[in-house]
C-alpha cells in the first residue's frame, strides 16, 4: 500500500510536470533526441534481502532518432535469480489519443535469452515491441522486478531471489542520464533495524527519511538532469556524475568475508588430483617463490581461455570449481581466478579470490562496486601479492599495471578492507627507441633502428604480432612505412613471440630511406628518424589532443610510462644547429626543450658534435601514473605536445 | 678517426640495449583437417543442410575466444528448420576425446533480431568449445533440416588457415520439381543429381589494403535453388503505403524531386532498424506497412518501404535485387548472390532511372537494365586551375630560412595510402580508376624562394600515368598535379612485380610531391 502510494505521488508530481510543459517549446532540449518526462524507482527490501522493485517511466520523443531508439523495450534479466513483467505499456500520440501496446489483455512480450559473446550464461530478456512511433508521441511503461543479479537457489518460489548476501541489500543508483530527465525519483523502503547507510556522491539529491511502523523509507530525488558533456579520455561518468550508492553491509569486512566464505563453501578451491600432478609439471622447473606464482599465473592466462559458460545454480558470483574450470579449460575472469587459487594452493600457497571495478572508481559505501575478479597470493614474508590471469594473456606481468589506481577487495576468512592497487613506476613499461644512422650527401639516410619495451609498453609493441604469422612482416614493414613510404628494410629481426616471458620484446630493422633529407650547399632540413612516433601504437598519450585547452574531469591513460628515444646520426658534413628565437647567424651546439610537471615530464636534447660530424638527438617522456585530475591535463598536454614536435624538421648550416 | 668512433659508439650502444633473439615458430594458428558441406534436396521438398568441420589448433592465439576459433555460431530459423548437433567434441593433444557438455550450447537470440519482434523467433546456437589446448582439434557436425527445397547460400572455401580437405556435396533427389545451381568462377551449373566439389590442400586467405573483391577463385562457391536468369523485382513493392504517406511528404525540403527522393532514401537508412538476415532463412519479404509500423527490417523489407514511401510522393520506384560496380547498379536475377550484389530501390526522376541502397547513403546510382552492360568509367577530364593561399610551416630552426609548404588536400583527390603497399605484399592490389589534373597558382611573399624545383614524371604500361611539378614564376609557385588511371586495373605484385614496384614508387611519391621547401631570404626583406 505505502509503496502504491509513493508511486502514485510520484506519477503525479511528474504528470503535472509533463502537463506544464506540454504547452512550452523544448528549447533547452534542441539537440538531444529524447526527453525523460520522470524515472520513478520504488523498492521494498523483505527481512531475507528479497527485493520488489517497480519502474516507472515516461519518455518524450525529440525526433526520428528517439523514435527509431526506442521501438523496442527491453529489460534484462537472469532467470535463475530474478524475476521481471512488464506491466503496462502505453503511447500516448501527440494528437492527444493514447495507445495501450501491452497489458494483462493486448501485446506480446518476447522472453529469450539475450544476444551474448564471450559470457554466455544464459541472460535473459522480456521484449515489448513499441513499434516505430513519431516525434511527439510519449512513451510510459512500468515495470515490476522481484530478486536480485545473482543470488543462491533455493526450494521454494522467491526464495531463488533473495541475495547471495542473505538478509542484506545494496543498489548503485546513477542520477545522470545520457538524455536529459525532468524528474527521476528513487524510493526504497527496508527494514528500520537493518540499518542502511546511503551517500551522495558527486551533487546533491533532495532526500527525505521518514520511519513508518518498522521499516524507513529513504526518498531521492532530482530535477532537471542534463547529460555530462564527455570529454575525451576523462573516467568513468559514475566517477564524476551524480549517484547514490546504498547497502545494509556494515563494511567491506563483511563483504569480504561473504566473497571468502561462498566460494570455499561451495568448494571452488579444491583441488583435485588432475590439477594437482598439472601443479607438479608445471613447477618441475620453479627455483623460487616468486617463479612458482609467475609460472602458475601465466599457465592460467594462457590456458584457460575466456568464455564464460554457466555453472548454474550460484553463477555470476561463485567461482567454478577447478574441476570445471580444467575440463573447460575455459571461463570468465572470476573462473580463471579460481583456477589460479586452486593451483596456488596446490603448490602449498596461501591464497585468495578479490575483487575489483575495472575502469571506475570503487566508492567507500560497501555496495557491489564490482566487475572483476582477480586473486592474491600470500608471500612467505606476510604480504600480498595481486594477480590478474585475465588480464596478463601476453604480458610480462602478473598484476596488469593497466590496472593500477582501481579499488579492489579481497576475500579473506578474517575480512579485510577496501583497498587500491599502487602507481606502477614508468620504467617499469619502458619504451626505448634507438638508432644509428647516416645521413648520405644525397639526402638518403641508412641505419639501424631498435625498439625495446618492457610490461604494459611490451605488450603494445607486441601488437605487431597479434595477427596470423603471414600478416607478422608486413605489419611490421608498415611500421617503419609510417615513418616514410619510402622507407626499404633490408633486414628485420625479433625477439620470439612465443615466449614472452623469456625478454622483453625487441625488434631491429636495417633501413634505408631515400630522398629522406633535404640538402642543400649550406644546409640540411630533415626529422629525426626517432622524432616520428614509430610504434605509435605504444604511446596511447599521443592519442589525447593537446590542443583542447581545459578539461573539467580527470582523465585517464592507459598505463604509466616512460618513452626513451635516442639518435645518432653522421652527418656528410660539418654542421650547425640554427636555433628558435635567436637570430640566424648564432650558433650553438646543444638545443633544449623540456617541461616538468608533478606527474608528467618531457625532456630532449638536440646535440651537434661539428667536427666528429654527429648529430644526437635524446628525448625522454615520463608519465607517472594511469589516472589524472583535471588540474593536471596542462602539464600533460604540454609534454603530448612537445612530444608532438619532435616531428618538425630541424635546420642543420654549415 | 671520427667514423671509427662513430661505430665504436653504436657498437657498444647495439650490445647494451640487446639484440633480439632469432627463430619464431611459423606454423600457422589453426587448420583445417578437414569442411565438409552436403546440401541434399528431398523428394517431400524438405531440404538437409549439414555441416561438418575438424579443426586442429596450434598456437594460443586460436585458442581465445578473440581469435574467433574457440566458439561456433549456427544462424537457424525454428518456424522452418530443426538444427540436430550430430556430434560435438574436443580431442586434445594426448588424444582424450572431450564431448562438448550441454551447458555449452546456448540456443539465443542473434544480434540481427534485435529491435524486432517479427524476427525475434530466429535463434542462434553459440557452441563453447571446452578443453582446448595447443594441437587440440574441434570436432563439430551438424544437420539443418529446412521445411522447403529453398537454398540460397554462400559457402566460403578459402579461410584464414590452411584447409586440408574441402568437399561441398550438393544432391537433387527430385530435380523434376526442384532445380539447384552451383556457381563457382562465374559459371552456373544445373544439379541435375549429385555433385561433388572436392579440393585439397588450400592456402590461407591473404588480407590487405586496396584488395579486389571476387579475385580469388577459391573464395567461395554459391549453391542456390532460386530462378535465375531473369530479372526480380519484388511483388508489392510499388504499392503505395497510406502509413508513411505523411513521413514521405514531410521529408519534402525543396521542389527538387531528387532531393525529396534522397531525404526518403536517408530517413530508411537512418531510422528503420536492419535485420541483417539472408532471404533464405527467412523465406519472405514483409511489406512496407509493416516494415514502417516496427520500425526494421531486413535489408529488402527497407527496401520495399523505402519504394513504396517514393510511390506514395509519386516518384515511380521499385525494389530488386542489383549488382554493383563503379558507381552504376545492374539489375539481377532472383538467384544472384554473391559479394556484389544488394538489395536496392530503382527510382525515376525525370525520365532517368537511379539505384539506391537501403542500408547506406552513397551518391545515386546509374541504373543498368537486367540485359545491359556496365560502362567504362568516364571522368570530367578537366583541369582545375585555382590560386591557394600560402601557409607556410616554419621549421624548428625558426627563425630559420626554411619553410615546410604543403599542398592541401582536395576532396575526391587520389587517397592511395603509400604505408599501406608493403614491398612484400602479395595480394593482388586494385587500383580504381581515376583521373584528376590541378593547376595550383601560390603568390609568395616577395623575400621567399622555392629552396629547390620538382618534377616527378611515370608512366606505367597498364596502369596510367602521373606527373607532376613545382616550379616558381617570379612570386609564384606553379604547382601542377596530374593523375590519370583511365580505368580499374588489377596488379598482381607476384607475377608482375615490376609494376608493382613502379606502381608504388608513383604512389609515395605522389604524396611526397605535396610538400616542398620554401627559403627566405633576409637580404630581400631588407630591400623590401
Amino acid at each position: 500500500m505505502k509503496k502504491n502510494v509513493l508511486l502514485l505521488a510520484a506519477a503525479l508530481m511528474c504528470g503535472s510536470l509533463y502537463a506544464q510543459e506540454a504547452s512550452k517549446v523544448v528549447n533547452p532540449y534542441k539537440g538531444y533526441h529524447q526527453l525523460v518526462r520522470y524515472d520513478s524507482t520504488t523498492v521494498r527490501m523483505e527481512e531475507s534481502g528479497l527485493s520488489y522493485v517497480e519502474n516507472h517511466k515516461r519518455v518524450c520523443m525529440l525526433d526520428w532518432t528517439g523514435c527509431s531508439q526506442n521501438n523496442v523495450i527491453t529489460i534484462d534479466y537472469d532467470p535463475q535469480s530474478a524475476y521481471v513483467e512488464f506491466v503496462e505499456v502505453l503511447v500516448h500520440r501527440a494528437n492527444g489519443t493514447t495507445e495501450t501496446v501491452f497489458n494483462d489483455h493486448v501485446g506480446e512480450v518476447y522472453d529469450y535469452i539475450a544476444p551474448a559473446r564471450l559470457i554466455y550464461w544464459g541472460a535473459s530478456q522480456k521484449m515489448v515491441e513499441v513499434g516505430l512511433m513519431q516525434p511527439g508521441d510519449e512513451l510510459e511503461y512500468r515495470t515490476r522486478r522481484k530478486g536480485f543479479t545473482y543470488a543462491l537457489l533455493a526450494n521454494d518460489d522467491d526464495a531463488r531471489y533473495i541475495p547471495p548476501m542473505k538478509g542484506h541489500f545494496y543498489d548503485i543508483v546513477p542520477f545522470w542520464s545520457d538524455s536529459p530527465v525532468q524528474v527521476k525519483s528513487y524510493v526504497v523502503s527496508v527494514p528500520t533495524h537493518k540499518n542502511l547507510r546511503y551517500q551522495v556522491y558527486n551533487g546533491d539529491l533532495q532526500e527525505e527519511h521518514q520511519v513508518v511502523g518498522d521499516r524507513t523509507v529513504f526518498s531521492f530525488s532530482k530535477k532537471d538532469i542534463m547529460p555530462l558533456k564527455s570529454e575525451r579520455g576523462m573516467v568513468a561518468h559514475n566517477d564524476v556524475e551524480c549517484k547514490v550508492l546504498l547497502s545494509t553491509a556494515p563494511n567491506w569486512e563483511s563483504k569480504s568475508m561473504w566473497f571468502y566464505g561462498v566460494n570455499e563453501d561451495y568448494g571452488s578451491f579444491k583441488t583435485t588430483p588432475a590439477v594437482t600432478a598439472k601443479v607438479v609439471e608445471l613447477l618441475r622447473d620453479a627455483r623460487t617463490e616468486q617463479d612458482s606464482i609467475s609460472i602458475l599465473t601465466h599457465w592460467v592466462a594462457d590456458n584457460i581461455r575466456y568464455a564464460g559458460i554457466s555453472m548454474g545454480e550460484g553463477e555470476g558470483y561463485t567461482l567454478h570449481n577447478a574441476t570445471m574450470n580444467f575440463t573447460d579449460r575455459c571461463g570468465v575472469c572470476k573462473d580463471k581466478a579460481g583456477m589460479l587459487v586452486t593451483m596456488l594452493r596446490a603448490a602449498g600457497f596461501e591464497s585468495y579470490a578479490a575483487m575489483t571495478q575495472a575502469g571506475e572508481r570503487i566508492d567507500r559505501i560497501p555496495a557491489d562496486q564490482f566487475n572483476h575478479s582477480v586473486c592474491v597470493v600470500k608471500h612467505h614474508n606476510g604480504e600480498f601479492e595481486l594477480l590478474d590471469p585475465t588480464w596478463v594473456p601476453n604480458v610480462r606481468e602478473l598484476w596488469s599495471s593497466a590496472e593500477q589506481q582501481q579499488g579492489y577487495l579481497m576475500g579473506l576468512p578474517q575480512g579485510a578492507d577496501l583497498m587500491e592497487t599502487p602507481v606502477s613506476a614508468p620504467e617499469n613499461h619502458y619504451l626505448r627507441v634507438y638508432d644509428t644512422c647516416v645521413l648520405h650527401p644525397n639526402g638518403t639516410i641508412s641505419g639501424t633502428i631498435t625498439i625495446t619495451a618492457e610490461g604494459q609498453s611490451d605488450n603494445a609493441v607486441r601488437g605487431v604480432f597479434n595477427a596470423r604469422v603471414s600478416d607478422w612482416a608486413a605489419n611490421l614493414e608498415r611500421e617503419m612505412l609510417r615513418i616514410d613510404a619510402r622507407a626499404k628494410i633490408q633486414k628485420v629481426e625479433y625477439t620470439d613471440n612465443d615466449r614472452y616471458l623469456e625478454q622483453p620484446v625487441s625488434i631491429t630493422y636495417e633501413y634505408e630511406i631515400p630522398n629522406y633529407a633535404f640538402l642543400r650547399k649550406s644546409h640540411v632540413v630533415f626529422v629525426p628518424i626517432t622524432g616520428h612516433d614509430f610504434f605509435r601504437r605504444a604511446m596511447n598519450h599521443l592519442n589525447f589532443d593537446e590542443l583542447q585547452e581545459h578539461r573539467d574531469y580527470p582523465f585517464a591513460d592507459r598505463c604509466s610510462r616512460l618513452v626513451e628515444t635516442h639518435d645518432y646520426v653522421l652527418l656528410p658534413q660539418r654542421y650547425r644547429m640554427v636555433f628558435p628565437h635567436e637570430k640566424a647567424n648564432n650558433f650553438r651546439d646543444t638545443y633544449i626543450r623540456s617541461h616538468r610537471g608533478a606527474n608528467v615530464s618531457y625532456n630532449c636534447v638536440y646535440k651537434v658534435m661539428p667536427d666528429q660530424f654527429l648529430m644526437t638527438f635524446d628525448q625522454q617522456v615520463e608519465l607517472k601514473k594511469r589516472v589524472y585530475d583535471a588540474e593536471e591535463w596542462d602539464d600533460f598536454r604540454k609534454v603530448v605536445g612537445l612530444q608532438k614536435m619532435a616531428a618538425f624538421d630541424i635546420l642543420l648550416v654549415r | 678517426m671520427k667514423i671509427y668512433r662513430f661505430i665504436l659508439a653504436c657498437a657498444v650502444a647495439l650490445v647494451a640495449w640487446g639484440s633480439p633473439a632469432a627463430a619464431q615458430d611459423d606454423r600457422p594458428d589453426a587448420r583445417y583437417k578437414l569442411i565438409s558441406h552436403t546440401i541434399t534436396l528431398n523428394a517431400d521438398g524438405s531440404t538437409d543442410i549439414r555441416y561438418r568441420k575438424e579443426l586442429t589448433l596450434y598456437r594460443n592465439r586460436a585458442i581465445t575466444a578473440y581469435a574467433d576459433k574457440g566458439e561456433t555460431f549456427i544462424l537457424y530459423n525454428p518456424d522452418n528448420e530443426e538444427l540436430v548437433i550430430n556430434e560435438s567434441y574436443t580431442l586434445m593433444a594426448d588424444g582424450t576425446k572431450v564431448t562438448t557438455p550441454a551447458n555449452a550450447f546456448i540456443n539465443q537470440l542473434p544480434e540481427q533480431a534485435a529491435h524486432s519482434g517479427r524476427y525475434n523467433s530466429i535463434r542462434e546456437m553459440a557452441i563453447v568449445h571446452t578443453a582446448l589446448e595447443p594441437n587440440a582439434t574441434i570436432v563439430l557436425d551438424y544437420t539443418i533440416k529446412r521445411k522447403n527445397s529453398l537454398v540460397h547460400k554462400v559457402i566460403p572455401i578459402r579461410q584464414d588457415c590452411p584447409v586440408d580437405a574441402f568437399n561441398l556435396t550438393v544432391i537433387n533427389n527430385d530435380p523434376r520439381h526442384h532445380t539447384c545451381y552451383l556457381t563457382r568462377n562465374g559459371k552456373t551449373e544445373v544439379v541435375n543429381s549429385r555433385e561433388t566439389l572436392s579440393l585439397k590442400k588450400i592456402d590461407e586467405n591473404v588480407r590487405d589494403a586496396y584488395m579486389p573483391a571476387d579475385a580469388d577463385p577459391l573464395a567461395y562457391v554459391m549453391v542456390s535453388s532460386m530462378p535465375q536468369n531473369a530479372p526480380c523485382q519484388i511483388a508489392g513493392s510499388t504499392v503505395a503505403v497510406p502509413e508513411a504517406a505523411t513521413v514521405a511528404q514531410d521529408l519534402q525540403e525543396d521542389d527538387n524531386v531528387m532531393h525529396h527522393a534522397l531525404s526518403i532514401r536517408n530517413w530508411v537508412v537512418d531510422y528503420i532498424h536492419l535485420n541483417n538476415f539472408s532471404f533464405d532463412l527467412i523465406g519472405r519479404h514483409y511489406g512496407a506497412a509493416q516494415t514502417f509500423k516496427s520500425g526494421s527490417g531486413t535489408a529488402m523489407d527497407k527496401a520495399i518501404l523505402m519504394a513504396a514511401m517514393m510511390n506514395t510522393v509519386s516518384i515511380p520506384a521499385y525494389a530488386a535485387w542489383f549488382e554493383i560496380s563503379n558507381g552504376e547498379a545492374r539489375e539481377s536475377a532472383g538467384n544472384a548472390l554473391g559479394l556484389a550484389y544488394h538489395e536496392g530501390v530503382c527510382f525515376t526522376v525525370d525520365g532517368t532511372s537511379y539505384v539506391v541502397l537501403p542500408t547506406s547513403k552513397g551518391a545515386p546510382m546509374k541504373y543498368v537494365a537486367f540485359d545491359g552492360k556496365f560502362s567504362k568509367p568516364s571522368f570530367n577530364r578537366q583541369v582545375v586551375a585555382r590560386e591557394i593561399p600560402f601557409e607556410a610551416m616554419p621549421l624548428i630552426g625558426n627563425p630559420s630560412p626554411y619553410y615546410r609548404f604543403v599542398v592541401p588536400s582536395e576532396s575526391g583527390t587520389f587517397a592511395m595510402q603509400p604505408a599501406l603497399l608493403t614491398s612484400v605484399r602479395v595480394a593482388p592490389l586494385k587500383v580504381a580508376a581515376h583521373f584528376e589534373h590541378y593547376r595550383y597558382t601560390v603568390y609568395i611573399p616577395i623575400e621567399m624562394d622555392l629552396a629547390k624545383n620538382l618534377r616527378y614524371s611515370y608512366s606505367i604500361p597498364g596502369v596510367g600515368v602521373m606527373k607532376v611539378s613545382v616550379k616558381q614564376k617570379g612570386h609564384k609557385l606553379i604547382i601542377d598535379r596530374m593523375i590519370d588511371i583511365p580505368e580499374d586495373v588489377v596488379i598482381d605484385p607476384v607475377s608482375q612485380k615490376d609494376t608493382y614496384k613502379e606502381f608504388r614508387r608513383m604512389v609515395q611519391d605522389w604524396e611526397v610531391s605535396r610538400q616542398c621547401y620554401i627559403i627566405r631570404d633576409e637580404s630581400k626583406s631588407d630591400i623590401r
